[in-house]
C-alpha cells in the first residue's frame, strides 16, 4: 500500500483556482456561441429586369434615409425574389436586399420572436400570411408611398393600411404527360378509376391549404373528397413535393400543387403540364409589409413601396407562372378559371376545420 | 497475518477516510458538478417537467382524446420492438462475422458495419425511398424485371409503411449493436468456445450456453440504448410516413411544434409515455446488469480460425452492399440528375446539384458552416465537462458515491429522453428570458452539449477504466496536486482515447437531426435541417448531392478517429 501523504494547502488553493478558472472559461465561451448568429441570404447576381415598367417616386426624405440604412433584410417564402426584385432595387437606390428564405411555418415563430424580444431582424416581409399579419399590425409600418398608392386605386381590397397583396400562385392540377394520355380540364377528372393510386394531395396542415379543401368542396361537390377517397390519394408535405412526385412519375396526378412549385421542375424538362380547373381557381397571395421598429426601417419602407411599382411587378409576373398584384397582369391566362384571391376572413376555421375533417377521413387520412 | 490484515484496514481506512475528507459537500468540485449539471441538464428538463406539472392533469388527460393517439402509440411500440429485434439480430451476426475474420482485407470488411454511421440518418431514409418508392423507386423497378413480379404495375416493396419503416430503422441501429458486441467478442476470444467444442457441444449449442451469456452486458447494454434511440424514432416516420399517414409518438410531437403558438402542454402530456417507459428501461438495465463480476473472462489475444473466414466475409459484404452501397448509389443517381425520373442512369446528367450546395445556395451552404462549427464547438466543451464528470464516477479518483450517482443518473435522463422532447426542453427553457436564444448559433451548441454529455462521459469513463491507478497514485506520492498529476501524467495517456472520442462526438452531432429540427430557424439551419427541408420540397437532386457531400466529410472524420483510435482507449473501450 503507498503511503498516503497529507495535502498540501498550497495545492489546495491551486486546484480552486482551476477549478474556478475552468468554470470561466466555460461561461464566457457558452455566453460568446450565444451572441453569434448567422446572418441570412444575399441577393443573386443582377439579371436583366423588365423593360418599361415605371417607378413612382417616392419622398425624398424617405430615399435619403433608406439610403443612409444602406441595406435591408426581407423575410418571404417566395422563390426567386432575390433573382427579380433584389437586384432592380439596388440597381436603383444601391441599397442591398439580404432575403431570408423559409416557410411560413418557420419565419412566424421568429418574427414574433423578434417583435417580443426586440432584436433586429426582419425590416420587410413577403410572406403568404395574412392571418398573421392581421394579428400583428400594430407591429407594422403604415403603407403610403405614391406606388401603393396608386395600386390600391387598381386592386381596391387586396390593399390595406399596413400590407398588400403582391403577388400571387394559383392552386393547380398537375398532370405527368408521359402517364396520363386522357384530357384532365378540372377536378372532375381526376375522378378518372384509372387514377386509383396515383393520385397526391397536399397534406392540410396550413390554414391556406384547410382553405383549399373548402373551396374544393364549394366548387366541386361536398362528395368529392369521398368519390376521391376511393382513388386511395397519397398526402404530400408541400405542393413542391407534389410536384416533384409528379415529375418523377411517383404519382400520375396531382391536387393543390402550385404553378410556382411546378416552375422549377417544369423548366429542367419534366413532363409535366399544369391545369387550371375549370370549376373554380383559388390564388394564393404572398403579403408585402414593412416592420414599423425594424433597424432598417426606412429601407424597409421603401422597398415594400418598390415592390408595388410596376417595374417590380412586371419583373415577378415575367416567368408566367405568377399573377401580379393587379389582375390581369403577367402571363398566366386565368381567362374562364373564376380565379379568386384567398382571404382569410373567407374562409373561417369554423367553417373549415369540419369539412377538413370530413375530408381526410374519407381519404383515409 | 492478523498485523498484515490490521495493518491493511488501518491504512485503507486512512485512505478511504482521507479520499472521503476531500469531497464533502462544500468542496469546490461537488459546487461545480452541481452548477454544470444544474445549467446543462437540469435547466432544459427541470424546467419542462416545473411546466408540465404546474399545467396539472388537463393535458394529460386530453392525451387520449388526441386524435391519431391510439394509433401513433401503436406505430410507436411496432417501431420500437421490430427495428430492435433487427438491430440486435443483425449485430449480434455482423460482429460473429467480423471475429472471425482474419487475413487479408480483414480489417477493411470489419469497419464494414460502422460506416452507415457516416452517412447522415436523413440521408440514408432518402436513399431507400429512391430505392423502394412502389412507383418508381429502383430496386422495385428491377424486381419488376424478374419473373416472380412482372405481373405487377407498382411495387412489389411499398417503402411507405410502416413495416418498411421498421426496417429502414432497424438497419440503421445495426451499427450501434454491432460496435457494442464486436468489442465485447473480441475481448472473449474462441477459448472458451472452443473448450465447449472440445466437450462436444454443437454450434449452436456453444452459442446459446457459452458465448451468448458472455455477451450479455454488451447485449443489454446496446438493446437498451437501441429500444431507447427507436421510441423517440423520428427520421423514418417523418419522411416516409406522411405520404400515407403513418405516425408515431415522436411526429405527433414534432407537429405539435410546427403549429404557432406552440401547445406546450399537450407536448408535455406526450412525453409522459415517454418518460415512463424510459425510466422503465433505465431500472430494467441496472438491475439486468447487477452483478458484472460474473461476465468477466480473461482477455483473449487468440484470432479465430481462419477456416470459417469466407462464409463470415460473405456476410459482412452483403450487409455492404445491401446497407451503404445501396443507398448511396441511388442518392449518386439522383444527385447528377436534373430532377428525379426513376432512370438509374440519367440521361442528362449534370452537376448543378452539387454546384447549388457548394456554392450557389446559400442556405445548404450556411447549414453545412453551421453544422461543422456547432459541432466542434460542442465537442470541445462536451469532452472536457465529460472528462471532469468521468473522474467523478472512476473509483481511482473519487471515492464520493453520492457525487457519483448525481453525475450518473442525471447524465442518464438526457439519454433516456427522446430527442424530440429534449428540443421541447430546449426550446422552453431557453427561447424565453432571460436568455432569448431562439434562431440563435448558441441554442443549438448548448442542445448539443447537452445531448453528448452522457455519451462523453459513458466513453471516457471507459478510456478511464483502462488506466492502471498505480500511475495517479504514484504522481500523487511524489508530491503532485490533483491538477498536475492529471495534466502531466494521465492525460498524455489516455490522449489517444480522448481525440478518438472528440471525434465521434463530431461526427454523432454533424448528422445530428432530432433536435435540430425542433431548433432550427432561418438562421440556424444543419444539415439533416436542410436535408429534410428540401426533402419536404421535392428538391431531390440537391438533397442527395448534400446528403453525399455530408457523409463525405464524416467519413474523414470518422477515418482519423479509426486512426487515432488504434492504441489505448480506442475505439474497443470508447463503449460507442
Amino acid at each position: 500500500m503507498l503511503p498516503i501523504l497529507a495535502r498540501s494547502r498550497r495545492t489546495t488553493r491551486h486546484s480552486r483556482l482551476v477549478t474556478v478558472a475552468g468554470a470561466a472559461v466555460l461561461a464566457s465561451v457558452l455566453l460568446a456561441a450565444c451572441g453569434t448568429s448567422s446572418g441570412g441570404s444575399t441577393g443573386g447576381a443582377p439579371t436583366a429586369g423588365a423593360q418599361g415598367g415605371s417607378v413612382l417616386a417616392e419622398p425624398a426624405a424617405l430615399v435619403a434615409q433608406a439610403k443612409a440604412e444602406k441595406s435591408l433584410t426581407v423575410y418571404t417564402n417566395v422563390v426567386g425574389l432575390d433573382q427579380t426584385v433584389g437586384p432592380l432595387f439596388k440597381n436603383k437606390y444601391g441599397i442591398s436586399v439580404n432575403f431570408v428564405r423559409a416557410s411560413v411555418g418557420e419565419l412566424e415563430p421568429k418574427l414574433d420572436q423578434e417583435i417580443k424580444s426586440g432584436t433586429s431582424g426582419a425590416d420587410a416581409i413577403v410572406l403568404a400570411a395574412e392571418d398573421w399579419i392581421k394579428a400583428n399590425s400594430q407591429y407594422l409600418a403604415p403603407l403610403d408611398g405614391p406606388n401603393v398608392t396608386a395600386l390600391k386605386a387598381k386592386t381596391g381590397a387586396l390593399v390595406t393600411s399596413d400590407s398588400f397583396a403582391d403577388q400571387s400562385y394559383p392552386f393547380c392540377i398537375l398532370v405527368n404527360t408521359n402517364l396520363v394520355k386522357t384530357d384532365v380540364k378540372g377536378y372532375a377528372n381526376v375522378l378518372n378509376p384509372s387514377f386509383r393510386g396515383r393520385v397526391g394531395i397536399d397534406d392540410p396542415t396550413s390554414p391556406i391549404v384547410k382553405a383549399y379543401f373548402t373551396q374544393i368542396a364549394k366548387v366541386a361537390g361536398s362528395d368529392y373528397f369521398t368519390k376521391l377517397g376511393a382513388l386511395k390519394p397519397s398526402f404530400y408535405e408541400s405542393t413542391a413535393a407534389l410536384a416533384a412526385a409528379v415529375g418523377s412519375g411517383e404519382i400520375s396526378i396531382a391536387i393543390g400543387s402550385s404553378t410556382a412549385s411546378a416552375e422549377d421542375i417544369i423548366k429542367q424538362g419534366a413532363p409535366v403540364k399544369v391545369v387550371l380547373p375549370s370549376e373554380g381557381v383559388m390564388l394564393a397571395p404572398n403579403w408585402a409589409a414593412a416592420l414599423k421598429k425594424s433597424s432598417h426601417s426606412a429601407a424597409g419602407q421603401l422597398f415594400t413601396d418598390f415592390l408595388a411599382s410596376d417595374e417590380a411587378q412586371q419583373a415577378q409576373v415575367a416567368d408566367g407562372f405568377t399573377v401580379g398584384a393587379v389582375p390581369g397582369t403577367g402571363k398566366l391566362d386565368l381567362r374562364g378559371t373564376q380565379a379568386k384571391v384567398y382571404r382569410v376572413v373567407d374562409y373561417p376555421a369554423a367553417e373549415t376545420t369540419p369539412i377538413v375533417a370530413a375530408a381526410e377521413k374519407a381519404m383515409g387520412h | 497475518m492478523a498485523t498484515d490484515s490490521a495493518s491493511l484496514s488501518r491504512a485503507g481506512a486512512g485512505r478511504a477516510a482521507m479520499l472521503a475528507g476531500r469531497f464533502r459537500l462544500g468542496s469546490a468540485r461537488a459546487w461545480l458538478t452541481i452548477v454544470v449539471l444544474g445549467f446543462i441538464i437540469g435547466m432544459p428538463v427541470g424546467r419542462m417537467l416545473w411546466q408540465s406539472l404546474s399545467a396539472g392533469a388537463h393535458p394529460y388527460q386530453e392525451l387520449f382524446d388526441l386524435p391519431g393517439f391510439g394509433r401513433a402509440l401503436w406505430n410507436t411500440l411496432y417501431l420500437a420492438v421490430g427495428s430492435v429485434v433487427i438491430a440486435v439480430v443483425g449485430g449480434l451476426i455482423l460482429a460473429r462475422a467480423a471475429v472471425r475474420c482474419n487475413g487479408r482485407f480483414a480489417g477493411v470488411l470489419r469497419i464494414i458495419p460502422m460506416v452507415p454511421l457516416a452517412l447522415p440518418t436523413v440521408a440514408n431514409v432518402v436513399g431507400w425511398s429512391f430505392l423502394l418508392s412502389p412507383e418508381v423507386g429502383y430496386l422495385n423497378q428491377l424486381l419488376r424485371k424478374t419473373p416472380l413480379f412482372h405481373h405487377e404495375v407498382i411495387g412489389p416493396i411499398n417503402v411507405y409503411s410502416v413495416t418498411w419503416i421498421t426496417i429502414i430503422t432497424g438497419l440503421s441501429l445495426v451499427s450501434f449493436v454491432y460496435l457494442f458486441v464486436y468489442t465485447a467478442l473480441s475481448k472473449i476470444g474462441p477459448e472458451y468456445a472452443e473448450a465447449a467444442r472440445a466437450c462436444g457441444a454443437g454450434p449452436l449449442r456453444r452459442f446459446l450456453r457459452v458465448e451468448l451469456p458472455l455477451l450479455r452486458p454488451a447485449l443489454v447494454y446496446s438493446t437498451i440504448t437501441s429500444l431507447l434511440l427507436a421510441i423517440g424514432q423520428v427520421t423514418a416516420p417523418l419522411l416516409l410516413g406522411t405520404r400515407d399517414g403513418i405516425n408515431v409518438l415522436g411526429t405527433m410531437l414534432y407537429h405539435i411544434s410546427d403549429t404557432v403558438p406552440i401547445n406546450y402542454g399537450e407536448a408535455l402530456a406526450l412525453s409522459g409515455p415517454f418518460l415512463a417507459l424510459g425510466l422503465f428501461i433505465l431500472f430494467a438495465q441496472r438491475y439486468l446488469l447487477r452483478d458484472q463480476a460474473r461476465y468477466l473472462t480473461a482477455h483473449s489475444v487468440t484470432a479465430y480460425a481462419e477456416g470459417r473466414a469466407i462464409g463470415s466475409r460473405l456476410i459482412l459484404l452483403v450487409y455492404g452492399i445491401v446497407a451503404v452501397a445501396l443507398p448511396v448509389l441511388a442518392l449518386l443517381s439522383v444527385s447528377l440528375s436534373r430532377f428525379w425520373t426513376g432512370e438509374v442512369l440519367p440521361r442528362h446528367a449534370t452537376l448543378q446539384s452539387f454546384r447549388t450546395v457548394l456554392s450557389t445556395d446559400p442556405v445548404a451552404g450556411q447549414a453545412i458552416r453551421n453544422s461543422l462549427e456547432s459541432s466542434l464547438l460542442a465537442a470541445a466543451i462536451a469532452i472536457p465537462v465529460g472528462l471532469f464528470l468521468a473522474t467523478l464516477i472512476s473509483t481511482t479518483f473519487s471515492s464520493s458515491r453520492w457525487l457519483a450517482a448525481v453525475v450518473e443518473y442525471s447524465t442518464a435522463l438526457t439519454l433516456i429522453l427522446p430527442g424530440i422532447l429534449l428540443g421541447y426542453g430546449f426550446l422552453y427553457a431557453y427561447t424565453g428570458s432571460p436568455f432569448n436564444l431562439y434562431g440563435k448559433f448558441g441554442l443549438l451548441v448548448v442542445a448539443y452539449v447537452t445531448l453528448m454529455l452522457p455519451h462523453s462521459v459513458r466513453s471516457q469513463s471507459a478510456v478511464l477504466a483502462t488506466l492502471k491507478p498505480e500511475y495517479w497514485h504514484a504522481a500523487r506520492g511524489c508530491g503532485a496536486g490533483r491538477v498536475r498529476a492529471f495534466g502531466q501524467i494521465l492525460l498524455p495517456l489516455i490522449r489517444g482515447g480522448t481525440a478518438s472520442g472528440f471525434i465521434l462526438v463530431f461526427v454523432l452531432l454533424s448528422h445530428e437531426f432530432t433536435v435540430s429540427i425542433m431548433l432550427q430557424s432561418p438562421n440556424t439551419q444543419v444539415i439533416g435541417t436542410v436535408i429534410f427541408d428540401y426533402f419536404s420540397r421535392g428538391l431531390y437532386p440537391t438533397v442527395a448531392a448534400l446528403a453525399l457531400i455530408s457523409a463525405l466529410i464524416t467519413s474523414f472524420g470518422m477515418g482519423i478517429a479509426l486512426v487515432l483510435g488504434r492504441g489505448r482507449g480506442g475505439l474497443s473501450t470508447m463503449g460507442f
